[in-house]
């Protein structure tokens, strides 16, 4: 399967004075978990957003299941299957599981012309989804304020994929976490791939992604420097030592080293 | 780990459930408690009419409490509930005084509180003005045009016996006709809050107003029908006020939307939104009820009942603020 999930072509978003984005060509194919990786401000987040349609792009096109597009909201980018996930940001502090779970798509059964929320159905709806994502829950009734932070992402993706998500956004979701927490959000994500999804994993840490990612593409200033597959033998191999340098030495060094 | 998963989710479980259940467990307990200490010192307190007052001026007060109880939950408050209340009466009596039925004057007022609600939420939401000033501004608005309109003289009901006003304002035994409908309040808004998907989205809309409408929930329209049901109840309120009394004074019901803040705070609802319930919130309404009608016939001069007011709200606050923060770890 070589054909892109999602692709951008020479996308570029111009603020101000400010070039964050220039030409990127960038791609996530079906079934591929793509590392995101490059230092704060290189542009990954507004790539993101920028797809996901927060930003409108001053340039370039973007391709998602072999269709042109342009989101105009992330609500619409939603609708069609490509969600992002940011740490803690998705769910609602004060209510438990289920109800965040289905927040806007309730299930409900009639009675009469009455309808009510459907809780017992719910309830087991997000259990079983949880339980997919490798997350087990004793039960659904917690609230998620006392869930932790890698508990509460996984709450979260779970129910992405509910609701059909192709195409997982996960911004920086290891940034914060413990290393036991991290572990964790690292199994699950390795787990999405038997369920059809892709992943954009956005981070700048190599040693958290690089036990899961397919492939990497680092940014730099919003310039794509390079693009690396795992898979990848010749020119000393892809480890993570090498990506890190990359990150490292950033745009210039890869100029430079171009002219040379 | 395994441990520390198993210690964790006994605790969650047992937190949960004092979330869930805290504050009607203490409205209950504190009502009880109340009633008995009373009944021995207050001589004439255990009485069969007692029981009607508290269950009335209880009844009055609960069908406030209930929008205000969802107004909280949903991240907004409504202190012109008591003005709302005294306009409607006067909806109903200068209509009435033009011979128009009865009822229509009652759907009127209805309207009326419906729309006062509309209009509050409209200027929160339209300008991006806290609610608490924009009711603070309504509160002024209705209860000034109220004395302006009378000259701040009560005002008589002059029209003739009507089924309805029986049937809002009259009593089948001990029991209020105001306090069997404040029941069925009770339960078709504790339904719509925790089985329906309105509830649910004031429930989101409160707790995260940015995440409920990145999930397509339309947080205005909630907030506006919120702020709608508050007013419509108070103008009920006021319109079954009416039909027991038959007459307005402009000051009846004045510093009656702190009393049914302070119910629905004691009862259990955040005054950050998102967390809440109807019933505690209804049964602190009767337990404030009983202590000024126990302190009055004890003989305590009827100003300490809103110093008991201001003590039980500050109490309940800080236990509402040492649970919060244990469960939500804040």
């Amino acid at each position: 399967m070589s054909e892109s999930l999602l692709r951008s072509k020479k996308l570029t978003k111009i603020f101000g004075k400010v070039t964050a984005l220039q030409n990127v060509d960038f791609d996530v194919k079906y079934n591929e978990v793509v590392g995101l990786l490059g230092d704060n401000g290189a542009g990954k987040s507004t790539l993101v957003k920028t797809v996901m349609g927060v930003y409108p792009p001053d340039g370039g096109e973007i391709y998602y299941m072999g269709k042109k597009v342009r989101f105009r909201s992330p609500e619409e980018a939603r609708s069609s299957g490509i969600e992002i996930v940011y740490q803690g940001n998705n769910l609602i502090e004060t209510m438990n599981i289920w109800r965040n779970f289905f927040v806007g798509k309730e299930v409900l059964k009639r009675f009469g012309s009455l309808r009510f929320l459907n809780v017992k159905e719910m309830k087991k709806k997000t259990l079983e989804n949880l339980d997919k994502v490798r997350v087990s829950m004793r039960s659904a009734d917690e609230y998620v304020n006392i869930l932790s932070g890698g508990q509460k992402q996984s709450v979260a993706i779970g129910r992405a994929l509910h609701f059909g998500a192709k195409l997982l956004i996960l911004d920086e979701p290891t940034t914060a976490l413990s290393v036991r927490e991290t572990e964790q959000v690292l199994n699950f994500v390795k787990s999405l791939k038997n369920l059809g999804v892709s992943v954009i994993f956005i981070t700048h840490n190599i040693y958290h992604v690089f036990d899961v990612a397919d492939r990497f593409e680092i940014l730099d200033h919003g310039v794509l420097i390079g693009s690396l597959k795992k898979s990848d033998t010749g020119n000393g191999g892809c480890t993570p030592e090498i990506i890190m340098d990359m990150i490292r030495k950033g745009k210039k060094d890869v100029k430079r080293s171009t002219k040379e | 780990m395994l441990k520390d998963l198993q210690k964790n989710s006994g605790y969650l479980r047992k937190t949960s459930f004092l979330l869930n259940n805290r504050n009607v467990t203490i409205s209950v307990i504190l009502f009880i408690a109340f009633f008995i200490l009373f009944s021995n010192v207050a001589r004439g307190f255990f009485s069969p009419s007692m029981l009607t007052v508290i269950l009335l001026t209880g009844a009055e007060l609960g069908t406030l409490t209930i929008g205000i109880t969802l107004l909280l939950i949903s991240g907004e408050i409504d202190l012109s509930v008591a003005s709302v209340f005294v306009f409607s009466d006067y909806v109903v009596l200068i209509l009435s005084s033009f011979g128009i039925p009865l009822p229509i004057c009652f759907i009127f007022a209805l309207v009326y509180g419906a729309f006062a609600g509309y209009l509050n939420g409209f200027l929160t939401m339209k300008f991006s003005i806290p609610s608490f000033v924009v009711t603070l501004g309504t509160l002024i608005f209705w209860r000034s045009a109220v004395a302006g309109l009378t000259n701040g003289e009560p005002t008589y009901y002059t029209g003739g016996d009507s089924v309805l006003l029986r049937i809002l304002g009259g009593q089948i035994g001990i029991f209020p006709n105001q306090f069997l409908w404040l029941l069925v309040f009770v339960v078709i808004f504790s339904v719509i809050l925790n089985h329906s998907q309105f509830g649910n989205h004031i429930l989101a809309t409160g707790g995260n107003k940015e995440v409920a409408r990145a999930l397509g929930v339309d947080t205005y329209k909630i907030k506006r029908l919120c702020f709608m049901i508050s007013s419509t109840l108070a103008s009920f309120a006021g319109i079954s006020y009416l039909a027991r009394s038959s007459y307005l004074d402009p000051i009846v019901a004045t510093g009656m939307e702190f009393e049914a803040i302070a119910a629905t705070v004691i009862g259990g609802t955040l005054l950050s939104g998102g967390s809440g319930t109807i019933v505690g919130a209804t049964i602190c309404a009767f337990l404030l009820k009983e202590i000024q009608i126990g302190a009055g016939t004890y003989g305590i001069k009827a100003e300490y009942y809103k110093v008991a007011v201001g003590i039980l709200l500050v109490i309940s606050a800080i236990i509402n603020n040492l649970i919060t923060r244990k469960i939500f770890k804040a």
